[in-house]
Order: structure tokens, then sequence, then C-alpha cells
């Protein structure tokens, strides 16, 4: 262990005193957060658009007046019901595409309201920003035409709310929650900070496959392996010094982010070094695997640079409105789910929401560490 | 006492037999230099008894412990300087030190003791802040050997340790091989550079084709040769009927032709010289300087393996 420790400590002294390091993995993410999040703001502005007919998943399960009202909806032009059995299926929905909108109605709700006792929607926005804002629109409408009809049932001895506090104009018996998004919502420049960090931390690891090359090249390589040492010690200690360095580059990143434009990244602390650490993980994992088929240091430049970019572009790093197709492909990649996993931890999202996106971003680094752990041998094999 | 064995020891790659079951016993305290041409399968020994390769066939035994079974011990107690500067630019000779001093278990004030004695024995004190990318050629060289003596192993690998480099640098490595050896180190010294080993060797083995062909002190392998010499001429209008004529005489061994210039071994080079003369001056060729040199080991080397060193 210790002479792990040992490699991991002089491979980190290595990496932050060079000076293309610094520049590539500090000073250039937040240069380009800076310009991206400026030059491209328009993009996450409202403009007039033309609305569509939306489809909104329900998860009903109040048997009473709910359902009536679902039903007289269902029949405008602008909005469609459709029915779920339960909260996952429409999550699943929603992720898929299927509809637009999700609301879950909870069982009781009818009675809860009539006994003068506040209940909750669930709303669940979907990928499509104005849909989303349609469907809300409507439901939103439609709570207030449901509130005012209770209130005058109430109040004609229908029910049994106090009478008081059902003549009081403030008061709403009903109350949507927006479980996803909390209301919250984000700036260009918040987006771009999420996906940069991803995109550089990505760089973490184009640097970890450089000192693999570098080793070997600056044939120091062989002079390691004529000291006591195993492949696995100079395998782990490399990952472990690079790993460290990735980690304390997310962390200046977020902070000079926060200082110098604002970018709020939420109090959730212990989430967001558990994202920034299975993105790094993910990351330097990758470089592992590039070195152990790159013949020298440009071939690890030239690769990884195609892989970053690449994934980014599918991902939405550098536009977020791309079509549907790419958009689909980009939920395959690595920076996909880390940066949407930054993304909703800037929204503060519900944490079931968080951790979905967090399992698997897990997932992926630990296939990649996986195949690290595999070709690792390779990638400092001197023979 | 023999310190590092070697027992019919075989390595290939691929098709190519780079090392043919050789045996070489290299007693403790002894410097032994290594000659053998490009590609004769001298890096190959060297990196095998380094650690760096395994043997296809045979075993390498290093201070009684077999390289095969005890890798990480064996290697602890040996220190190799690479042909090529291993060294890392971004940290200072004494963090280079420093570093290879711990994988090799060092730590605290033992640690830091061997890293200023290891400075001191190269003579990089005074420079012990600075990274190598100041260095001149010599002292990158000089820091690569502190490198590998920062433990104080007890067999030293020198590859080569002198190429590239200023004779002052030179002198001060060949001096502190010495030093070693004379403080305990067992040593295996190999150079393109035949004054080197003559001047540092206690012993010497000469490789090619991956077998060891001659394996003695400087004076045994001399006695080998002691009856050959080396005629030196250099003419004008040196045709090729008159190389063919001298290469059928009796007594020439070998003939070299470099334009004008012969180089000509033979026994009894006075006996024969007349002989030699006579030739030429049959064919017309006119003799402008005439040298007889005294076998050395560049001439054994020759007479071994039919190649000069550098070749």
């Amino acid at each position: 262990m210790t002479k792990i420790l040992t490699i991991a400590r002089y491979q980190l002294l290595r990496t932050v005193r060079s000076r293309r390091t610094i520049w590539l993995q500090v000073f250039m993410p937040i240069l380009l957060i800076f310009i991206l999040g400026s030059a491209l703001s328009e993009t996450f502005e409202n403009k007039d658009r033309d609305i569509a007919s939306v489809t909104a998943g329900v998860v009903n399960s109040d048997a009473g007046a709910a359902a009536i009202f679902m039903n007289s909806e269902s029949s405008t032009d602008r909005l469609t019901f459709q029915a779920y059995n339960i909260r996952e299926e429409l999550t699943e929905a929603l992720e898929d595409r299927d509809i637009d909108y999700g609301v879950v109605v909870p069982e009781g709700f009818t009675t809860k309201v009539a006994a003068g006792q506040p209940s909750e929607w669930e709303l669940y926005p979907g990928f499509d920003e104005v849909n989303s804002m349609v469907a809300e629109s409507y439901i939103e409408s439609m709570l207030n035409r449901m509130n005012f009809a209770q209130s005058t049932a109430m109040t004609i001895g229908a029910g049994t709310a106090d009478m008081a506090t059902i003549g009081d104009p403030s008061m709403n018996y009903v109350e949507s929650v927006r479980p996803d998004l909390s209301g919250k919502d984000y700036s260009a420049i918040e987006y771009y900070a999420a996906v940069m960090l991803v995109m550089f931390v990505l760089y973490a690891g184009m640097s970890t496959g450089l000192a693999f090359a570098a080793e070997k090249e600056e044939y120091t390589l062989d002079r390691l392996y004529t000291a006591p040492v195993r492949p696995i010690h100079l395998i782990a200690g490399k990952m472990l010094g690079s790993g460290v360095v990735a980690l304390g580059q997310s962390a200046v990143i977020m902070l000079c982010t926060r200082l110098f434009y604002g970018v709020d990244w939420g109090d959730r602390y212990l989430l967001l070094l558990l994202a920034s650490l299975l993105t790094v993980i993910a990351s330097i994992s990758l470089g592992v695997i590039v070195a152990a088929f790159a013949k020298n240091g440009k071939t690890i430049q030239i690769v990884f640079t195609l892989i970053i970019m690449s994934m980014t572009f599918i991902s939405g790093g550098f536009n977020p409105r791309l079509s549907d197709n790419i958009e689909r492909i980009g939920e395959y990649t690595l920076s996909y789910w880390a940066s949407r996993s930054f993304v909703q931890l800037i929204l503060d999202s519900p944490l079931s929401t968080i951790f979905q996106h967090l399992s698997w971003l897990g997932m992926i680094a630990f296939l990649l560490f996986a195949g690290s752990v595999l070709l690792g041998r390779k990638a400092v094999s001197h023979e | 006492m023999s310190f590092v064995r070697l027992h019919n020891v075989v390595k290939r790659y691929g098709d190519k037999l780079s090392v043919d079951h050789l045996s070489l016993t290299i007693k403790q305290g002894e410097v032994f230099g290594l000659l053998g041409p490009n590609g004769a399968g001298k890096s190959t020994t060297i990196k095998m008894i380094s650690g760096l390769l395994q043997s296809d066939q045979g075993d390498i035994e290093i201070d009684g412990l077999s390289i095969r079974k005890n890798v990480l011990e064996v290697k602890s107690r040996i220190g190799v300087v690479p042909q090529e500067i291993a060294v890392y630019e971004n940290l200072s000779a004494k963090e280079n030190l420093t570093f290879f001093g711990k994988l090799y278990g060092l730590r605290g004030k033992e640690l830091a003791a061997r890293v200023d004695e290891a400075l001191e024995f190269v003579g990089l004190s005074d420079r012990r802040s600075d990274k190598p990318g100041t260095f001149s050629g010599g002292m990158k060289r000089r820091l690569n050997i502190a490198c590998a003596v920062v433990h104080g192993p007890k067999l030293i690998i020198m590859d080569e340790p002198t190429v590239g480099i200023d004779p002052q640098s030179r002198n001060h490595i060949l001096e502190s091989v010495q030093v070693l050896n004379q403080r305990g180190a067992t040593v295996i010294y190999t150079s393109h550079y035949m004054e080197e080993v003559e001047a540092i060797s206690t012993r010497i083995g000469v490789i090619d084709h991956g077998r060891l062909i001659a394996n003695g002190s400087l004076k045994d392998l001399m006695a080998q040769i002691s009856q050959e010499e080396k005629l030196l001429i250099e003419t004008e209008g040196l045709s090729a009927a008159a190389v063919e004529e001298i290469e059928r005489h009796a007594a020439v061994k070998r003939v070299s032709r470099e334009e004008g210039k012969l180089e000509i071994y033979l026994n009894h080079s006075q006996a024969y010289l007349q002989d030699i003369l006579f030739i030429l001056s049959k064919n017309d060729v006119r003799i402008e300087s005439l040298k007889s040199v005294e076998p050395d080991l560049e001439t054994l080397f020759l007479m071994l393996t039919g190649r000069k060193l550098r070749d």
C-alpha cells in the first residue's frame, strides 16, 4: 500500500506542476463556461411559440371528483390524458417521451378536500419545456376550478370543512407540488458549468492516459520495474494520483463558477462529491483503457479528444436543443448521465430523481473501472 | 562466492533466439564487463538479470535467490542504470532520488541520509533542488546513476552509462563505478567503449548470437590473442587484386579495407612484413604509412565476433 501511495503522491505532484494540466483542466473550463454561458444564453430564454396538443399521463388513485374532472378535461383539443396505474409507469413514459407531462392524484383526494384538509398533486414536467408549460397551465386552471367547486359544495353543507376557513379567499385547499424541479430553473451558465465540469474531468482521464504513455516514452517505466514494484502498484498509484487531481479540479471549477458566475451547485455536498467521484472514476478508467491500446501519447490525445468532443456534443453539451434522435443516442453516454446528475443537483431535484441519474452514472463508472482492471496490465506493459 | 548465476538461460522473441542457453557466473565484488555487438543478446541478458524480462528457460540467481521465485526481493538488491536517461524532468534531483528511495522501502532519516549521500556521490549536492531540465547531459547521466544507487544495492547493473557525455563526466562516472565496487558492490558494466571496459573490469565476458563466447580477466583474454598483431597501412592505388592476394597469404587471418586504409591481422607481423610489402609493391600500390599495433580488446572482439564493437 505504501508503494501505491508513493506513486500516487508523486503522480499528483508531477501533474499539478505541469502548466499544461493547470491550463487545460482548470483555466480552460472556467473560460469556456463563461464563453458558452454568455454566447448561448438565448437558448435558455423563453420566446413566443406555437402551442401544440400535449398528452399528460395520470396516475389517479382517487375515485371522486378528480376522476370526473380528468374525464371532462380530456375532451379539450390542447390536452389529452393518458391513464397509468402506478407512478413508475408514468415516470418511465416521461423518460421515453411517450407523454409530455405527468400528474399523480393521491388516494382519498376528494375526501380530504371535502373534509377541509389540504392535499397535494404531484406534477412531473417532461423533456419539452413548452409542452410541459402548456400541460401545467391547463392543470393549474383545473385545480383552481376544483378548489372553487369543492368550496362551494362544502359551503352548502355537503362537506365538513370549517366554514370560516373556506370563506378565506387566500385559502387554497388543493396545492400542487413539483417533485422534479421544485419550481427551480437554471441559467445557461449553470447548464454549461455542469457540462464543462464533466467535459474537463474527462480531460483528466486523458492526462492519466498520457501519464502512462509518458512513463514509456521517457524510459521511466523500465526504471520503475527494476524497483520492487508490481504492475498493480503502478496502475493503482497512477489512478489514485490522477483521481485526486481530478477531484480537486472539480472542486476548483465548482468554487470558481460559484464565486465568479454565481452558479448555485446546491447544498447537497455529499451528493456533489459522489457525482464528482463517479465521474472521476469513469474518466480515469477510460484513460487507462485508451492507454492500453494506444501506442503513444499522440494517439491517446487524438482518441480522447474524439471521444470527449463527440460524447459532449451528442449529450447536448454544446447545444442542449438537439434533435430527438441525437438526444436518444446521447442517453447512452457517460457525459449525458454525468452532466445531468450535476444539473439535477443544481435544480435541487428530489432525491429519487438524483439517485436515478447517479445510478446510471455509477453503472457506467463501474463498467469502465472493470475494463481498466482487465486492461490495466497492458497499459503498463514494458515488454 | 558467486553473486550472479545464469544457468542455461534461453530467451526468444517469436522465432528469433535472442539468448541461447547462456550460462554465466559473476563473483561477489567483481566488476564484470559485458561486451557484445548490437543484437548480440546483451541487452536482453541485462534485462533478464534486472528482472524486467522473464527467461523462457533456465534460471537466474542473484545473491542465492531465484529471480523467478523471488522477483521483488531480488529487485530490492539490484540497482539498474539504464542506457537512457530515466528521470522525471519536473521533479528536482532530490525529489527524484526520494521517490525512487521510497519505492525501495526507505523512509524517514535513513531516506534523507541516503539521498544526501547519493547526491554527494555523483557531485550534485549543490544542484539538489534543481530540475533535470536545467542539467547538462553529463549531470543527467550522473543523476541517472544516483537514482540507481540511492538504496545501496548489492548489485549494480550499468548499461552503457557514458553514452553521449563529456570526458569530465565520463571520468567521474568511471571513478564512481570503482568507488561503488570498493564499497562492496558487484557491478555489471556494458559499454561500446573498449577502453572503459578495459580500465574498470576485473573480468570480461563477450556475448554474440546469444552465447557467451569468451569469459575471463583482461589478462586471460589477451593471452588468447598474444600471437596476433595488427598492421595498419595507408596506401595509394590500392586494388582489389592486392587485397585478395594478401588475404590468401597463410599467415594472414583477416583483412579489412576502408578505401586506401588496410587493417591486416596476422601472426608475428615482423616475420611476414616483407611478404606484405612485396605483394603491395607487385600490385603497384604505394605505401604512405605503416604501423604495427599491439593486440587489444578491440582485436579480441573482432577475432571472436568477426565484427567491430560499434558495427
